[in-house]
């Protein structure tokens, strides 16, 4: 165990052209284990930032690692070795609509060479993890936004990543369904597994009472620990 | 690794399957491309090998001037000798010449009649591309017949000239077209590919799985496209040779054709198509894909 943060940026900056800021001298610290949500308006740099991480978007300066790991050193041919590093869940599921719920996540670990073998093992085990095992047979249109949410975060664990990403993960759900999402992703934090959320859905961040970091153009204006169980 | 070929060949076999319609297009314009490459290539080549057996029957006649002398003669198919192009100079003495003639016909048509024949040349050239310029230089010697000079069979020397330099323009120019019209289709048919399995590329890139893994499928989809096109258009010209050498070449002086090469020719089409739909689907996918 080291002391050293499992995230960090230090004053981040991201040009898009036409003088738009992404992000604007971001600098912040994300430890091992934490469970932290981003928030802020529509535009406000929490896509950007995640998008930083995942290295869909490269910074224009400063210093992005992950686990001491200079993000920026990825090129397009090495990034899938920092994406393996973590888990990504995007906003609209990305679920393979002809595919089943287990044939979603089979898809995925045959894609980063799972063999055939290592997929019937683990598929089912993942499914359990998250809750959707009962709906294995089902094709993404027959389950409700929560369970296709729930697919997309099992999905995201095929890789057993220590840091999961999780873009409005609430964003189309009802409250039902979203408590039931966020209570999987507590369940995931509490093995020890890193959480990072992009959310403008106050409710349940209030909740959860976790650290927030706010953004507001591109820049940090507010950065709240999480609040004492 | 066997499981890893099986999930990557699945994957291009998928994008083929999913783009039925392109690949029918693609496939047929590389076989009809091939087809007509090859088809010129091996013309072509028979046709240079058929100018060069014919070389030595596209003999050229060269006339002297009424009363050179034997000096004048030796001088004469000297200088044509060396000229470039020419591969044997036989004399025909005048006397001779007439004799064969006086031997065609009856004694009274020719008793009596002055030999007419001037001495001449029989001229074998050694490159009938150069019958011209021989023809050209051999005119532009003393002592030959200004009126006569030079006689030889121009016409079908040019015939097979400019079927040559037709089947050159039609490789070139229609062949050229073709290729770049199957290279469209080809780099259309993979983007289609690209674009129908988008959301699989994108669920492979947020997984972590790697370029290879992506792209790959691709560039086998562009290769399959190009080989079984290579293979149509070897079966196509295959056919070809022998529906034309069944009902035209039989009728003619020059039947029988060799047998079409099939196996190098499957061989050759077959590679040259392969590494065109590679390269075809290469450049298809230089266009970044982003998760």
């Amino acid at each position: 165990m080291t002391d050293r943060p499992y995230v960090e940026f230090r004053d981040v900056h991201v040009s898009y052209p036409g003088q738009v800021q992404g992000l604007d001298g971001v600098t912040l610290q994300i430890g091992r284990g934490e469970f932290v949500f981003i928030v802020g308006r529509t535009g406000a740099g929490k896509s950007t930032l995640i998008k930083v991480l995942t290295r869909e978007v490269r910074h224009t300066s400063g210093e992005v690692r992950i686990d001491g790991q200079e993000v920026g050193d990825y090129n397009d041919r090495t990034v899938f070795r920092l994406r393996r590093q973590m888990g990504i869940v995007p906003q609209d599921f990305a679920l393979l609509p002809n595919k089943r719920v287990w044939e979603n996540v089979a898809y995925a670990m045959r894609a980063v060479g799972h063999t055939k073998r290592e997929v019937r093992r683990e598929v089912p085990a993942i499914l359990e993890q998250v809750q959707i095992a009962h709906r294995a047979d089902a094709l993404p249109h027959q389950l409700s936004g929560g369970e296709q949410q729930r697919v997309a975060i099992g999905r995201a664990l095929i890789n057993k990543p220590p840091l999961l990403i999780a873009d409005e993960p609430t964003g189309n759900l009802d409250p039902d369904h979203s408590a039931e999402v966020m209570d999987l992703l507590v369940k995931l934090n509490l093995e020890g597994m890193t959480i990072l959320i992009a959310s403008h859905d106050m409710p349940v961040v209030e909740r959860y009472g976790r650290r927030v970091i706010r953004l507001d153009h591109g820049k940090i204006v507010e950065d709240s620990l999480a609040r004492p169980d | 690794m066997l499981d890893r070929i099986s999930f990557i060949l699945g994957e291009a076999f998928e994008a083929i399957r999913r783009n039925l319609t392109m690949t029918y297009a693609a496939i047929a314009t590389v076989a009809l491309t091939l087809f007509l490459f090859g088809g010129v290539g091996y013309s072509y080549f028979h046709l240079n090998k058929l100018s060069e057996s014919l070389t030595g029957k596209f003999e050229m006649r060269a006339y002297m001037v009424d009363g050179a002398k034997i000096p004048q003669v030796q001088a004469t198919a000297k200088a044509i000798r060396e000229i470039p192009g020419v591969a044997v100079v036989n004399w025909i003495p005048k006397d001779r010449a007439w004799e064969r003639e006086k031997a065609k016909y009856k004694p009274e048509v020719t008793d009596g009649i002055e030999n007419p024949l001037p001495e001449a040349f029989k001229i074998i050239l050694s490159d009938l591309k150069k019958a011209d310029s021989v023809a050209a230089s051999v005119r532009a010697l003393p002592n030959l017949d200004p009126e006569r000079g030079v006689e030889y069979l121009r016409d079908e020397q040019r015939l097979l000239e400019q079927t040559r330099s037709f089947l050159n323009w039609l490789a070139t120019g229609l062949g050229g077209l073709l290729l770049l019209t199957s290279g469209i289709l080809i780099y259309n048919a993979i983007r289609l590919a690209v674009f129908s399995r988008r959301r699989e590329a994108r669920v492979m890139m947020l997984v972590g799985a790697s370029r290879f893994s992506v792209r790959v499928p691709y560039l086998i989809e562009g290769f399959i496209y190009g080989t079984v096109g290579g293979v149509l258009a070897t079966g196509m010209l295959y056919a070809a040779q022998r529906a034309i050498e069944s009902r035209l070449l039989d009728q003619t002086a020059f039947a029988g054709l060799p047998p079409f090469p099939i196996l190098p020719g499957l061989g050759l089409l077959s590679i040259v198509g392969a590494v065109y739909g590679l390269v075809c689907s290469y450049i298809a996918i230089l266009v970044p894909m982003k998760p």
